[in-house]
C-alpha cells in the first residue's frame, strides 16, 4: 500500500473519488483546483490498472456519439478542454485525424446518411472524400475502398500518461492518493460517509464520487443504489511492429455493438489493431484467445488486407465497462445523494474524461459542495520531473525502445510512482518492446527498491508478485 | 576515427577482437551496453553447458578498450569513401564516433511469448530463461512450480539450476507440445498445451512458466539505417560476412547464420568473415 500526499489515517475529507482510472484522476484534478481536503482511492498498486490500462489511446470528437446523450455533451464539453489539457499536461498526442472507410456501396449509404448528419448534430467538423484522395492518404487501404469520411479533429495520445497525469496535478495541488488499498463497505453518517477499506482502515468525507469503472455497480450497491448495473465487454488488440502506409487512424463503419475493429497509428510507434468485442462473465478476464486474433485479422483484412499478418510483438485486452442504461450515469446517487456517479463510461472514457470531470463538478455543487477556487493553484506539469539529473546513469537499461537509467530514475521522482515494473513501464515505455521485458526488468527492479525501499515487488495487479528472495520461506509461492 | 568498431561484447564480439587484435589491429574498440564482457550467455557462464564459453571469456587482454554501459543508438552509414558514424548513448554522455570499418556482432534475444502470439491471460512469472537465470543468479527464485518448455541448452541449464534451488520442474522442447493457453489473472497459475504426438489436450498447474521460440536478433539500432535485415530482423550477410553495405559486416547469432543455442557463435567468426580480416591484415600495411 502506498500513498502520496498524506496517508489517509484519519481526518476527514470532503470528496473522497473512488477509482484510479482517467475519469477519477481527472475528476481529482478540477477538485485540487478548489479549497477542498480531497483524496483518491485505488485498489491495485498503481493508477491505471483497469479499462484506462488497455485501450486503443484514440482522443475521439464524439462525432459518432448518440445526440443528446450524456456522452455526446461530456465529449462535446472534453473538445473544448483537450488543446490546454495537452500543453498543461505535456501528454503525447498526435493529430493524426480519423477516417470512416466505406468498403461497399452499402457502408457508403450508411456513412453519409448516418454518420454525416451525426457528426453535425454533435457540431464535429467531418468531410467526405472519394477513393482516390482515400487511397492517396493511406496507400495500404483496400482496393476495395469505396470512399470515406474524414474526421480531422481525431487523435492519438498516451492513456497512461494523460491517466497519471491528471492525478500527478491533483497531487502537486494537494490531493491525497491511496493505492493498493480498496473500499470494502460504505456507511451513510451525519453529513457524509465512513468508508471501510482493505486492512480495517476507515475514512470519513462529506462526499464520494464514484468512478469505480467496472465495479462501479458494486460500489453504488455499498449504500443500496442499484439503479444501474455495468457488465464487462472484452476487446482484445495486436500491435504490430511492421510499418502500415496510412496516415490515419482508420475506422470501419460500427456495428450496433461496438465501434469495429480498427487500424490505428500509436504514439509510441507501432500500430494497434482492434479492438473484438465480446460480452464475458468475469469483471478480471483479460486473456487473449485464438479465436480473438483471428477476428482481428478478420475485421482488419477488409479494411487493409493481410495486415493481421504482419510482424506483431504483443497482444492484450481490455474489459469495457457496459452500462444497463445504455448511456453515462454521471448523476448524485437518488438513494445517498452525496456520492455522485461517474459511471458507465463504456467506450469514451480517455476523450471524454475532462468534460466528465466538469460535469462531475456541476453535480456535486447541485448537491450542496462549495466550491472556493484555490489561491495559486498550479496549473501545470513542469518538465523538471521528466530526468533525473543523476550523474553516470546515461546507460541504456531497455535495449528494445532505448530507455535510459535517467529516465527511469525520473519516473521513479514524479509525484506519484508505485513500487511496480508496470507503473515504471507505463511511465517510460520500458518492457514495451520486442522482449518485452526480459532483458531489463532485473534492473528496473533493483532501480525500484533502491527508490522506494521496497522488497517485494509487484509486477502490476495485486498478488502478481515477480519472484521472491530465496531466504524468506523458501522457494516462494505467490 | 577508428579503424574497426565491434558492436558487442559478447561470444562473437570478444572472439573477433581476440582475431582482430592478432591481426595487428590497434585503433579499435568493443562496445557493448551490459557492465562487463560475455554477452547474452553470461548467466550461464561457470556452468557445465557453457564451459567452452567461459573459457573463452576468461582473461580477455586487447590492445584496445571494451566501452561497457555504452550501446549503438545510431548508425549513419558513410557513403562511398566516408567513414561510418555511431552514436553511442554512455552513462554520461552521448559520443559519436567514427569508423572505417563497422562489426556488428550484437547477438540475439530469446523470443518471448508475446512475440508467438500465445493466448491467454498476461499474468506475471512468464518469462525467459535469461530472465529467470539472472532473478536466480540475484538470490530470487522464479517460483516454486515451474513449466520449461523450449530447444536451447540455455532452458536445460536453467532447468538444473532451478532444481537445485528446490523447484519441482516439469520440462518440454517446442516439438513436443504447443501451448495453447496461459491461465492466471495476476500470476501465472496454469497452461493448456497439445501433445503434438497425440493431439489431446493437457494442463498443467504451477505457478511459473518458462517460455521461448526462435530468436530476436538484436539490430534494434539498424531500424532505419539501409542495413539490410532478412523478415526476423537477422542482418543480411554473405559467406564473407559483408552486409549490403560496404565496410560493414556482421556475424553472429545477429545473423541468419547464428542459432538460437549461440553455439556457432565462435566458428562463424573464424569461418565466414573473410572479407573484415582480409580488410584488417591490409591495415597493417
Amino acid at each position: 500500500m502506498q500513498s502520496w500526499g498524506g496517508d489517509m489515517q484519519r481526518g476527514s475529507y470532503d470528496v473522497l473519488v473512488i477509482g484510479g482510472g482517467v475519469v477519477g484522476c481527472s475528476i481529482l484534478r478540477e477538485l485540487a483546483f478548489y479549497d477542498l481536503k480531497v483524496g483518491l482511492i485505488e485498489k491495485q498498486p498503481d493508477l491505471c490498472e483497469g479499462t484506462s490500462k488497455a485501450n486503443s489511446g484514440i482522443v475521439h470528437t464524439g462525432f459518432d456519439a448518440k445526440p443528446g446523450t450524456v456522452e455526446a455533451e461530456c465529449l462535446k464539453r472534453s473538445r473544448a478542454v483537450w488543446p490546454e489539457l495537452i500543453e498543461k499536461l505535456r501528454i503525447p498526442y498526435i493529430p493524426c485525424g480519423a477516417v470512416m472507410v466505406a468498403t461497399n456501396e452499402e457502408e457508403w449509404e450508411i456513412i453519409q446518411k448516418k454518420y454525416v448528419p451525426n457528426a453535425a448534430a454533435n457540431g464535429v467538423d467531418v468531410e467526405i472524400i472519394d477513393r482516390e484522395t482515400c487511397l492517396g492518404m493511406n496507400p495500404d487501404l483496400s482496393a476495395a475502398v469505396v470512399g470515406g469520411l474524414v474526421i480531422p479533429g481525431e487523435a492519438i495520445c498516451d492513456p497512461f500518461w494523460a491517466t497519471r497525469a491528471h492525478a500527478e496535478l491533483a497531487a502537486l495541488n494537494g490531493a491525497e492518493i491511496l493505492l493498493g488499498n480498496g473500499v470494502v463497505s460504505i456507511n451513510e453518517i451525519e453529513d457524509g460517509y465512513r468508508v471501510f477499506l482493505e486492512n480495517n482502515r476507515q475514512i470519513e468525507t462529506r462526499f464520494l464520487v464514484n468512478a469505480a469503472g467496472l465495479w462501479s455497480d458494486e460500489i453504488a450497491r455499498m449504500v443500496g443504489d442499484t439503479s444501474f448495473s455495468i457488465s464487462p465487454r472484452k476487446g482484445e488488440f495486436l500491435l504490430i511492429e511492421e510499418e502500415i502506409q496510412i496516415s490515419q487512424i482508420i475506422l470501419p463503419v460500427p456495428t450496433a455493438k461496438s465501434k469495429g475493429i480498427l487500424v490505428s497509428p500509436v504514439v509510441f510507434g507501432g500500430f494497434l489493431l482492434g479492438p473484438t468485442a465480446e460480452d464475458i462473465s468475469d469483471k478480471m478476464d483479460r486473456s487473449t484467445s485464438r479465436s480473438g486474433i483471428e477476428q482481428i485479422k478478420e475485421g482488419t483484412d477488409k479494411l487493409i488486407p493481410g495486415v493481421g499478418m504482419r510482424d506483431s510483438i504483443r497482444q492484450f485486452a481490455g474489459v469495457r465497462a457496459v452500462c444497463s442504461t445504455g448511456d453515462f450515469v454521471i448523476r448524485p446517487s437518488k438513494v445517498s445523494p452525496n456520492m455522485v456517479h461517474a459511471a458507465g463510461i463504456r467506450s469514451t472514457g480517455l476523450s471524454a474524461s475532462p468534460g466528465i470531470a466538469l460535469m462531475v463538478l456541476e453535480q456535486l455543487q447541485s448537491v450542496g459542495l462549495e466550491l472556493f477556487p484555490k489561491e495559486n493553484a498550479i496549473d501545470s506539469l513542469e518538465d523538471i520531473f521528466d530526468k533525473e539529473s543523476v550523474e553516470g546513469s546515461g546507460e541504456v537499461v531497455c535495449i528494445c525502445r532505448s530507455v535510459t537509467m535517467s529516465e527511469i530514475l525520473g519516473a521513479l521522482n514524479r509525484p506519484i510512482c508505485p513500487a511496480t515494473i508496470d507503473g515504471v513501464k507505463r511511465r517510460t515505455g520500458a518492457t514495451l518492446g520486442e522482449c518485452q521485458g526480459n532483458v531489463c526488468i532485473p534492473q528496473i527492479m533493483e532501480l525500484i527498491r533502491d527508490k522506494t525501499g521496497q522488497t517485494t515487488l509487484f509486477k502490476g495487479l495485486q498478488g502478481s508478485l515477480l519472484s521472491k528472495p530465496m531466504g524468506e520461506g523458501g522457494a516462494g509461492r505467490v | 576515427m577508428f579503424d574497426l568498431v565491434i558492436v558487442g561484447a559478447g561470444l562473437s564480439g570478444i572472439r573477433a577482437a581476440k582475431k582482430a587484435a592478432e591481426l595487428g589491429v590497434k585503433n579499435a574498440v568493443v562496445v557493448d551496453y551490459l557492465d562487463k564482457a560475455g554477452g547474452f550467455t553470461l548467466p550461464y557462464f561457470g556452468t557445465p553447458e557453457f564451459d567452452q564459453e567461459t573459457k573463452q571469456l576468461e582473461n580477455i587482454s586487447l590492445p584496445f578498450p571494451i566501452w561497457t554501459k555504452s550501446m549503438v543508438v545510431g548508425l549513419f552509414a558513410g557513403e562511398e569513401d566516408q567513414p561510418h558514424q555511431l552514436y553511442i548513448q554512455k552513462s554520461d554522455v552521448t559520443e559519436m564516433i567514427e569508423t572505417r570499418h563497422l562489426l556488428i556482432a550484437s547477438g540475439s534475444l530469446e523470443k518471448p511469448r508475446e512475440a508467438h502470439r500465445v493466448p491467454g491471460e498476461r499474468p506475471s512469472g512468464v518469462m525467459t530463461p535469461y530472465l529467470a537465470m539472472r532473478l536466480l543468479l540475484k538470490g530470487e527464485v522464479p517460483g516454486k512450480r515451474v513449466l520449461s518448455v523450449g530447444d536451447t541448452r540455455m532452458h536445460r541449464c536453467l532447468e538444473e539450476r532451478l532444481i537445485d534451488s528446490g523447484c519441482e520442474v516439469t520440462s518440454f522442447n517446442n516439438k513436443e507440445i504447443d501451448v495453447s493457453h496461459i491461465l492466471g489473472s495476476s500470476r501465472v497459475s496454469g497452461v493448456q498445451y497439445i501433445d503434438t504426438k497425440t493431439m489431446e489436450q493437457n494442463s498443467w498447474e504451477g505457478d511459473t512458466f518458462i517460455f521461448s521460440k526462435d530468436r530476436i536478433p538484436c539490430t534494434f539500432f539498424l531500424k532505419g539505417t539501409p542495413v539490410e535485415r532478412d523478415r526476423k530482423h537477422a542482418v543480411i550477410i554473405d559467406s564473407d560476412g559483408r552486409t549490403n553495405i560496404p565496410r560493414i559486416y556482421a556475424v553472429g547469432s545477429c545473423t541468419p547464420y547464428g542459432d538460437d543455442n549461440h553455439s556457432n557463435s565462435i566458428q562463424l567468426v573464424d569461418q565466414h568473415l573473410a572479407a573484415l580480416w582480409k580488410e584488417m591484415v591490409s591495415l597493417e600495411d
